[in-house]
């Protein structure tokens, strides 16, 4: 009887849990996390508003604001591509620093591919995205990173912010060769974002000189350039 | 047997009740301790280009609710002080006040920090309830012998009931419901309208670097949420620590919410402090006044604008006025839905 009891309840409470909205858990996919950590050369962690950071110019700045976009994703998987939907906002300062990608196929993957900005958004987006909108009277999109913090001058704290994004600029590119062994139903995908790099990717990006990239397109190119090798793979699992 | 059959059939009946029930109920009117609950949905009406409505800010919004709340923000006995809410929100004035100085309630459902100095970082109904426990200290004591509050409370949860949690979340329903999205700038992003020469002139100071005021209030919510030191003072004291009250961080010092300029030019005065009347100070303050500490904004720096300042002619001013102007939704201070 007590058996007998417990097989109803058991079907009271699958019915209850199954017969309304439901989050669709698809076999054979998986969520994957994508975070990131911050560096600057010997600096293995990101201490905000701290005049810490020395650049190739020498400059010793701090970082006040870091917020970009990340979008266009896609897996590779012995030459086949996987795309995914979707643009993020990330801000690590209010802690906005994970992308959920959903229904990823639960194949092994060898590398990983993804913009820093995006001009086609599409869709409603939230007001942290809003917020990277780049007004059409100077060319439309989307602000691809804000970067901005301050440097000191003569003893004096100066700002200084590093801009770039909208048409006609072209996203960053990143493609990642990375092990992607899909075997649960989430992993997390560390990503290491090195801060010192957009200063010196290619070029040294002079902040004290050019502490302001906005509406200089020359700058804003530089920044992109250099951004280009600002992330890498650090771990899966 | 017979009672194991017995058992089966309960068990069954017991499914389909429980099936039917847990969906989505197609008949508003719930039955509940003598009362009528109305559980009527309210959408809203966003206008296009508006973000999605952030998460934390998503309420269920119920049409028993929103009278409720709105019954609610028009009387004064909520607060032990004798003010309501529309004693410093008033909607001629664009639900703010000119005398008081108080923030807007115009599309707060898009807000994610909350007054002037950050207090509530997180959503409209954590916002509604500080107002209700802290800033009026609410005694629900003193409606609930209101007839007409019994009903509604009755209609909206249920119960005669009248605790702080419920008028804070009605309150908050009905705020949520305040969107303004039919200003001349608005209807001119849907092609409905088209600017003066002034205007667009105006538009097109504040949209580039030329004026530079898009960073801080990007359109369309003319706000990016966020806070910053733009440079009104350069000593700091307890009365304009700003964020940094809140913060502990020094990095946080002078630093305000960046308020939304949708209906600016009916919120005056202007700054955390009101220190500025009209929207020509706010102008001149932004062209020439800027005044340096260590936690003024990066942007606020920009292009030596502490030595020489944004060097706006005045016609330049003019139209930049003109635009802010556009930004006025008179289809907003007399809506009746409001009252």
């Amino acid at each position: 009887m007590v058996k007998f009891k417990i097989k109803w309840f058991g079907v009271f409470c699958s019915i209850i849990f199954s017969s309304c909205n439901k989050t669709e858990i698809q076999p054979g996919y998986a969520s994957i996390y994508i975070t990131f950590q911050y560096t600057f050369g010997s600096h293995q962690s990101l201490q905000w508003d701290s005049l810490l950071y020395v650049t190739c110019n020498q400059d010793t700045i701090s970082f006040s604001r870091l917020e970009y976009i990340l979008s266009n994703f896609a897996f590779y998987s012995k030459g086949k591509i996987y795309k995914q939907k979707g643009s993020f906002y990330i801000n690590p300062k209010e802690n906005k620093n994970i992308v959920k990608i959903d229904s990823v196929l639960g194949i092994n993957y060898d590398s990983i591919s993804f913009t820093i900005g995006d001009n086609h958004l599409q869709g409603i987006y939230d007001i942290d995205i809003m917020s990277m909108f780049w007004p059409d009277m100077m060319g439309g999109g989307y602000h691809f990173l804000k970067l901005e913090g301050y440097y000191t001058h003569n003893t004096m704290k100066m700002g200084y912010a590093m801009h770039a994004g909208g048409f006609p600029l072209s996203p960053i590119k990143y493609t990642l060769k990375c092990p992607i062994t899909i075997s649960h139903l989430s992993h997390t995908l560390t990503l290491n974002h090195k801060l010192d790099k957009w200063f010196d990717g290619t070029s040294c990006y002079k902040v004290s000189s050019y502490n302001y990239s906005m509406g200089v397109d020359s700058l804003m190119i530089k920044i992109l350039q250099n951004g280009k090798f600002c992330i890498n793979f650090l771990q899966f699992k | 047997m017979k009672y194991r059959g017995n058992f089966l059939i309960r068990g069954l009946i017991l499914v389909i009740v429980t099936f039917f029930f847990n969906c989505k109920k197609k008949n508003n009117n719930v039955f509940i301790n003598e009362c009528i609950i109305d559980t009527t949905s309210y959408y809203l009406n966003l206008p296009p280009f508006f973000p999605k409505i952030p998460s934390y800010n998503l309420l269920q919004l119920k049409k028993a609710k929103i009278e409720l709340g709105k019954k609610l923000y028009y009387d004064s006995r909520i607060s032990i002080f004798g003010k309501s809410c529309s004693s410093c929100h008033v909607q001629e004035q664009a639900f703010s006040n000119n005398s008081v100085n108080s923030q807007h309630h115009i599309n707060l459902i898009f807000n994610k920090n909350f007054l002037w100095d950050g207090k509530i970082q997180t959503g409209i109904l954590d916002v509604m309830e500080f107002e209700v426990n802290d800033f009026f200290k609410t005694n629900p004591d003193a409606i609930s012998s209101d007839e007409e509050y019994k009903k509604m409370f009755c209609r909206a949860y249920g119960t005669y009931e009248i605790t702080n949690e419920k008028i804070a979340e009605c309150l908050a329903q009905f705020i949520s419901t305040i969107v303004s999205g039919n200003s001349k700038f608005e209807r001119y992003l849907r092609a409905e309208y088209t600017m003066t020469d002034e205007e667009y002139n105006g538009f097109n100071i504040f949209v580039t670097e030329k004026g530079d005021c898009f960073h801080c209030h990007t359109l369309p919510l003319m706000t990016d949420n966020s806070f910053r030191n733009i440079g009104l003072d350069s000593i700091f004291n307890s009365t304009n620590w700003g964020l940094f009250e809140h913060t502990k961080n020094y990095a946080d010092i002078g630093k305000y919410k960046v308020p939304s300029l949708i209906n600016v030019a009916l919120t005056q005065p202007y700054m955390h402090d009101g220190r500025f009347q009209t929207l020509e100070e706010v102008i001149n303050f932004y062209d020439h006044g800027i005044k340096y500490s260590s936690t003024l904004d990066p942007i606020m720096m920009k292009n030596n604008r502490l030595q020489v300042g944004l060097q706006l002619t005045e016609k330049e001013k003019s139209d930049l006025k003109a635009f802010l102007l556009t930004l006025t939704d008179s289809s907003l201070l007399n809506n009746s839905i409001y009252r």
